[in-house]
């Protein structure tokens, strides 16, 4: 048994209920009491030889036949000793609380809201317990319990400001405003003018500069930013709810609409996860293919990111010039797959559909071609003064706060934490072939730019490898119960069709087991907790994505700077809101 | 009796065709914006209406003239309405003293007239200062009144800007003052006859390139212009101080923020560059035909200040407002002011003529 294991329940005879090494998918997990919650936890953040210090995910699963009917399940990595561990402590229904783990992890806050939110546990302790994605009003209940119906409960026909077509449209709107809120700018005490007070902007959900439907109030005092309160879930569609009532291949098509500037990284960050769970082998050409069209995918995302933050601090050529390349990328994939933005390629076992050599060629053109790109993105932004002067300094975040916050990606590798999934646990072809991981120093906007732009450089160095390296062989894997047979011959063949129609209609039956598995896309680290009972479809998905947990830190980052600057912290996150709500 | 009618006529006729000269420049402005983006983002810009896309200024612009004018609850209703005008009647009244072409002037029916500048008063250029400081009241109403955060944001930063950015556009203009000795704009591109040597850009005793710099840069800023375009910076403050103009009110805006770079280069031409003086001596036209080679060369000094504007949008990012203000007042001021010095010292030892 693990010695960090072995430890805990010495140290905790009590509250370490039991533990459980997985070997098979090299997962360590650990059942606590709920009320000793908070001790187990400091001793795994403080102690040097556990030294948990990156709060990787909380989230929750609902039995709701048990006594004890909730589960609260925290993921943590421990960076100095690169090992995750799984924490899960039960509350009952009639009490569910526990103890809010905000005092040791600062990036736990959103996530502890988002539990609160979904499945209605209280966290004691929480500075700002309120619902994160739904509706802050909304009193149907907790959508993730399993008493809650999928379709929902009909919230959303009570919305007063949805016009009702039987009814007489609203007269008068002229009249409906009061005379106070006509004078908003008016001071209401009088000649004084010493009066000082916050101004309350309403930024989105609707703003040209927030990518996507995000609303943050900032608070301000002239231009600088007093608080900032992001409000997230206009995009809340209930993915991991949609999930528990679909088949295992059935959910690929629904991950593509999370990131979908990168779809096909969040296809493969979830058929990794469903394949550890099945402890399934794929063919080394199907590695290849996956690893190619991933950093594809992180070219698209980083091109993507670059002209929209390159517009958003004003440069407007750069959006045009990115796209340029983006397109080149996208005429690719709609070679490969035939679809150009959510793209629904990789299978659980492999990957839909083989490069060509006419595909081949044409990615090694377009990498020819692309340092020379990369290099003219450079020449107008990186030697150019205003562009460094925005974003230098600028929503400067430390090392120590980073990984306290739970941040992945570029983000965290700007402030100089060399944390990349692809070297922490390689996947992939990534272990083959040659590459680095950059890292900034500052922690500032700008590093992170610089991050972005070496990762698009060393992304094309990895692909080049694996084009040249890549092996002849199958693109699916050879397991029957789990990889219909090929359209072909379901087409011709009896015995086929019968196959492809039990897979289909049927699913297949995962082990009953539970993992977590945590790849690294475009904007960090993309993870995909399944809980499987041993039937077709997952009993609980969660997603950790990077957009949401990166959010968490918004405040912090935003705080004492100008309005011109939170919106290259938008831009600087990378956020997506397809991902950030789900 | 008689003289004061033919004059007013005259006058109107100049006006009107001054006025219609430069609405049409800002209507094919807005195309060559467009344009001149485009090819250099690796684009076509509008291709649609007309070959070449050479009508949509006029689609644009009816498509605006039809648009519902709308006036948000809890405005100001008189200064909402005000606004737009105040902003475009002051960048289209500077032209009344730009020198479009050589001055001469014409005897029709016995009496002078001068056909390339409307009025020739003696303090032009205190007269287009001050009026375009009055088209800064524009935006700062029309961000007021429009009872929205963002207008106001827009507004406030409108006034801290064109606020720091006048004072150096002023004392840019400081220097060529000391060097003409005289306010007026007819007087001035006229002192620089003669060759590209003569322009004060170049000129002796002392070159103003320092101040020619000052005053691009704040003329850019004045106008509200890439890279200094935050009173309406898109990405932060939705629109600024015109988010909630629709219609006409909004085009006419839209129309003064392009008189205004219009008039701006005017400006610029006759103050730094000569005017309408060719970059060699004398004229390669005949005596009578000299005018058009005149107005040839201003308006090709002109377009290439509006070509500038263009390029500038395509190349950079936007300055974040301290950057701004900073950038106003411990960077131009400075410049402006040691500008100010020499040229006086250097005037005083070498006195014209």
């Amino acid at each position: 048994m693990h010695s960090l294991l072995e430890t805990l329940k010495t140290r905790f005879p009590e509250a370490v209920l039991s533990v459980k090494e997985d070997t098979e998918r090299g997962e360590l997990s650990l059942r606590v009491a709920a009320p000793c919650l908070l001790e187990v936890a400091t001793f795994l953040h403080d102690d040097p030889s556990a030294a948990f210090d990156h709060i990787t995910d909380i989230c929750s699963a609902d039995y709701p036949d048990d006594t004890e009917r909730f589960e609260v399940i925290y993921h943590f990595l421990s960076l100095p000793h690169r090992t995750r561990i799984r924490i899960k402590a039960r509350v009952t229904e009639d009490d569910p609380t526990i103890a809010s783990v905000t005092g040791i992890w600062k990036g736990a806050n959103f996530l502890e809201r988002e539990v609160y939110d979904l499945m209605g546990i209280r966290f004691s302790g929480h500075p700002d317990l309120r619902r994160i994605l739904m509706p802050e009003d909304y009193d149907e209940g907790h959508p993730l319990r399993k008493d809650f119906p999928t379709e929902g409960r009909g919230w959303r026909s009570r919305f007063e400001f949805i016009p009702r077509l039987d009814e007489p449209a609203a007269e008068g709107l002229d009249e409906d405003i009061s005379e106070e809120q006509r004078k908003v700018f008016v001071s209401e005490s009088g000649p004084s003018s010493h009066r000082t007070e916050e101004l309350l902007l309403n930024m989105g959900p609707q703003h040209p500069a927030t990518h996507g439907v995000l609303r943050v109030v900032l608070e301000l005092d002239g231009e600088r930013i007093v608080k900032a309160t992001p409000d997230m879930g206009y995009l809340h569609r209930g993915v991991e709810k949609l999930a528990e009532g679909l088949a295992y291949m059935q959910i690929i098509p629904h991950t593509d609409r999370l990131d979908y500037i990168c779809s096909m990284s969040n296809n493969y960050a979830y058929v990794r996860a469903v394949e550890k769970l099945l402890k399934l082998e794929i063919p080394e050409r199907a590695e290849y293919i996956r690893t190619i069209v991933a950093e594809m995918q992180r070219i698209v995302g980083h091109l993507f990111w670059l002209g929209t933050q390159a517009l958003d601090i004003g440069a407007m050529t750069v959006f045009f010039w990115t796209f340029r390349e983006r397109e080149v990328l996208l005429d690719l994939f709609e070679k490969l797959c035939g679809a150009r933005l959510t793209l629904n390629y990789f299978r659980i076992g492999g990957v839909d559909s083989d490069f060509t050599p006419d595909l081949v060629q044409r990615l090694t053109a377009f990498l020819e071609a692309f340092p020379g790109h990369i290099k003219e993105y450079e020449e107008l932004l990186q030697t150019n003064r205003i562009w460094v002067g925005r974003t230098k300094n600028v929503a400067v975040i430390s090392a120590e706060d980073a990984i306290n916050f739970g941040l992945t990606g570029p983000v965290l590798r700007a402030s100089g934490v060399a944390y990349d999934v692809r070297k922490l646990e390689p996947y992939g072809a990534y272990g083959k072939v040659e590459w680095e991981v950059p890292v900034g120093k500052n922690g500032d906007t700008y590093d992170r730019y610089w991050v972005r732009m070496e990762e698009m450089r060393q992304s094309s160095r990895i692909i080049a490898q694996c084009l040249a390296q890549m092996p002849e062989g199958p693109i699916v894997a050879d397991a029957p119960q789990i990889v219909p047979p090929p359209k072909v011959k379901v087409m011709r063949d009896m015995e086929s069709l019968i196959h492809h129609f039990i897979l289909f209609t049927h699913g297949f039956k995962p082990p009953k087991a539970e993992t977590y598995c945590a790849t690294e896309a475009p904007k960090g680290e993309l993870g995909f907790f399944i809980i499987s009972d041993g039937s077709p479809r997952p009993y609980r998905m969660k997603i950790r994505s990077p957009s949401f947990v990166h959010m968490g830190a918004f405040d912090h980052m935003a705080r004492g700077y100008l309005i011109s600057d939170i919106i290259t912290i938008f831009g600087t996150y990378d956020i997506v809101m397809g991902e950030c709500d789900r | 009796m008689a003289e004061v009618g033919l004059k007013l006529a005259f006058s109107v006729a100049q006006i009107a065709v001054v006025m219609g000269i430069v609405l049409l420049t800002v209507m094919f402005l807005t195309l060559a914006e467009r344009k001149v983006l485009g090819w250099m983002q690796d684009r076509m810009g509008p291709m649609e209406v007309g070959p070449y896309g050479v009508l949509q200024p006029i689609a644009d612009g009816l498509k605006l003239f039809f648009k519902e004018d709308i006036v948000p609850a809890g405005a100001n209703k008189f200064l909402f309405t005000l606004a737009p005008i105040l902003a475009l009647v002051p960048a289209l009244i500077g032209f009344a003293v730009v020198p479009f072409g050589p001055n001469r002037t014409v005897e029709l029916f016995g009496y002078q007239f001068q056909p390339f500048v409307i009025s020739d008063i003696n303090i032009g250029i205190l007269y287009i200062l001050a009026f375009t400081s009055i088209g800064a009241y524009g935006i700062i109403l029309g961000g007021w009144a429009s009872n929205s955060k963002y207008s106001l944001l827009g507004g406030l930063r409108s006034a801290a800007q064109v606020i720091s950015y006048e004072l150096n556009v002023g004392l840019a203009i400081v220097g060529v003052l000391l060097l003409a000795g005289s306010l007026s704009l007819v007087k001035i591109t006229e002192a620089q006859a003669g060759g590209f040597w003569h322009w004060y850009i170049f000129a002796f005793p002392f070159p103003q390139v320092f101040a020619f710099v000052v005053y691009v840069i704040s003329a850019v800023a004045e106008t509200n212009r890439v890279p200094f375009d935050l009173p309406e910076a898109e990405s932060e403050l939705v629109a600024g101080f015109f988010t909630e103009y629709s219609g006409m009110r909004f085009a006419f805006f839209f129309l003064a923020e392009y008189a205004n770079m219009i008039l701006v280069s005017c400006i610029a031409a006759a103050l730094f560059l000569g005017g309408w003086n060719a970059p060699y001596p004398g004229t390669l036209l005949p005596e009578n035909l000299a005018w058009v080679e005149g107005v040839v060369w201003f308006a090709v000094k002109v377009y290439f200040f509006l070509f500038l504007f263009f390029w500038l949008r395509a190349t950079l990012p936007r300055l974040r407002y301290d950057q701004l203000m900073r950038f106003g007042w411990k960077v131009m001021l400075p410049i402006a002011l040691g500008n100010i010095l020499v040229t006086a010292i250097a005037a005083y030892f070498f006195p014209k003529g």
